[in-house]
């Protein structure tokens, strides 16, 4: 099996590391959850709960642009619109196009 | 004595009729977010400006329905604000808020129109149990209509544009109360709420804390409402919550299969039952005896109609908010005690007829 993957199904993500005795195992957690000997369920729901991808905040989903660019029609600064997670008026998505498209992309992750 | 406001307020539809699969869906909500044109988004909007979205919508929403019951904010009349929030015809998020806004309620109790909470409008319909298709053909109508009335914000690219950007695209949140009483006293729990998330849902209690949720109340709601088709999220929702019906039907029949399953049951519903009647419980512990008291309803290990448990949860979640404010006082728990109280005694007496 090639190093860096899972000594099961050779995958490359998600894994974790096994010592058993003075062996080194390198197993995914899909595989590990399909085995999940006793003694590992509840490791195994820590990492997988680890490897759940979490749930961007509006805010953190902006992408970075000038905090001082402005919106034309309502005023609001990108470094206000940061700050609360909202969008100022209908305008905003135009004046913020960039940050905007990266932030729906971020937020609605089945597209 | 009632006041004027509270009085014209319709009884809700979800207390009044029984809808599918409502041995674990409490409610089914479907939301449609909108703004009006030419105005920032609340948050930004003057007062001037909030009030002009506020005279706009009222005339809008009588274009379709003269017959809505509408009442502004702040609500002057407390006992008005306590019927709209335990009715969910507003948002916790609009009752804290003292700028202008107001409230349409449909006449037949089946959803309300909320105006200047985070959106200019917010479009809601509620149902009991499981009933996608009518809470969502409802809104749907009553978005349309408006539309024709009044000037949406949209774009070709975007959809319809909100303030927050979770809710660009289609605007539309469909949200089930789901009541997991069995499946969280097991810990397959977790495995089958991350199932439901991967499939695009969000996950969390049902008062706003977190996913295994006070009661072992759990809403699920569609995450996408950008990029992916409307319909698309609804049956990613939908099959999330047949999923978890599933999986809580399952712990359900393992539970009472297990020796003295179903005598532990028929014992702790009566001592849940017991202490709803006889004790001073906080708000966490009154959602917690009444998810007892459902479960054994559900059962048949105890009687009483489910419907009923609905709206005594919905009195409890308030109460369970207020405090998290430290906004309760004595007077508010009592009145949830006894409305709980006096809905739980009609149970048992029908029941031992």
């Amino acid at each position: 099996m090639a190093p860096g993957a899972c000594c099961v199904c050779g995958a490359g993500a998600s894994l974790v590391r096994l010592t058993v005795a003075d062996t080194v195992y390198l197993v995914c957690l899909a595989c590990l959850e399909a085995a999940e000997p006793e003694r590992l369920r509840l490791p195994v729901r820590f990492y997988r709960s680890l490897a759940m991808p979490m749930r961007v905040s509006p805010a953190e989903a902006l992408a970075e642009l000038d905090p001082a660019a402005l919106c034309p029609v309502c005023g609001v600064t990108f470094a206000d619109v940061s700050r609360a997670g909202l969008i100022g008026c209908p305008a905003c998505y135009d004046a913020f196009g960039a940050a905007v498209s990266q932030g729906l992309q971020r937020l609605h992750p089945a597209t | 004595m009632r006041n004027a406001s509270a009085n014209r307020l319709p009884k809700p539809a979800w207390y009044r009729t029984a809808g599918a699969d409502q041995d674990v869906v409490v409610s089914t909500r479907c939301r449609l977010a909108r703004n009006l044109e030419g105005f920032p988004f609340p948050w930004r909007a003057s007062s001037e400006q909030l009030g002009e979205i506020v005279i706009q919508c009222a005339r809008g929403v009588a274009a379709f329905e003269p017959h809505a019951v509408r009442i502004g904010r702040p609500v002057a009349d407390s006992e008005a604000l306590h019927q709209l929030l335990t009715a969910r015809y507003v948002s916790f998020k609009w009752a804290e808020m003292l700028t202008p806004g107001s409230v349409h309620v449909f006449p037949d109790g089946s959803g309300s129109i909320m105006v200047n909470e985070e959106d200019h409008l917010r479009i809601q319909t509620l149902r009991a149990g499981l009933d996608v298709e009518t809470c969502l053909n409802q809104a749907q109508r009553a978005a349309d209509a408006l539309g024709r009335q009044l000037a949406i914000a949209s774009s070709s690219t975007h959809g319809f544009l909100t303030a927050s950007l979770c809710n660009t695209g289609s605007g539309l949140r469909l949200s089930c109360l789901l009541h997991l009483a069995a499946l969280a006293a097991t810990p397959a729990i977790s495995e089958a709420l991350a199932a439901a998330r991967r499939m695009n849902c969000v996950v969390r209690g049902a008062f706003g804390e977190g996913s295994s949720g006070t009661g072992s109340l759990v809403q699920v709601s569609n995450r996408c409402t950008w990029g992916v088709g409307a319909a698309y999220a609804v049956e990613q929702a939908v099959a999330a919550v047949r999923y978890l019906v599933v999986r809580e039907r399952e712990a359900r029949e393992a539970m009472m299969r297990r020796p003295g399953g179903k005598g532990d049951l028929i014992a702790a519903a009566e001592g849940a039952s017991d202490l709803l009647l006889h004790e001073d419980l906080s708000a966490a512990d009154i959602v917690r005896s009444l998810s007892v008291v459902r479960l054994g309803m559900a059962m048949g290990a105890t009687s009483g109609t489910l419907l009923r448990t609905g709206e005594w949860m919905a009195l409890a979640g308030l109460l369970l908010w207020s405090e998290r404010r430290q906004a309760s006082g004595v007077y508010e728990r009592v009145r949830v005690q006894s409305a709980v109280r006096a809905g739980l005694r009609a149970c048992l007496a029908e029941g031992s007829h």
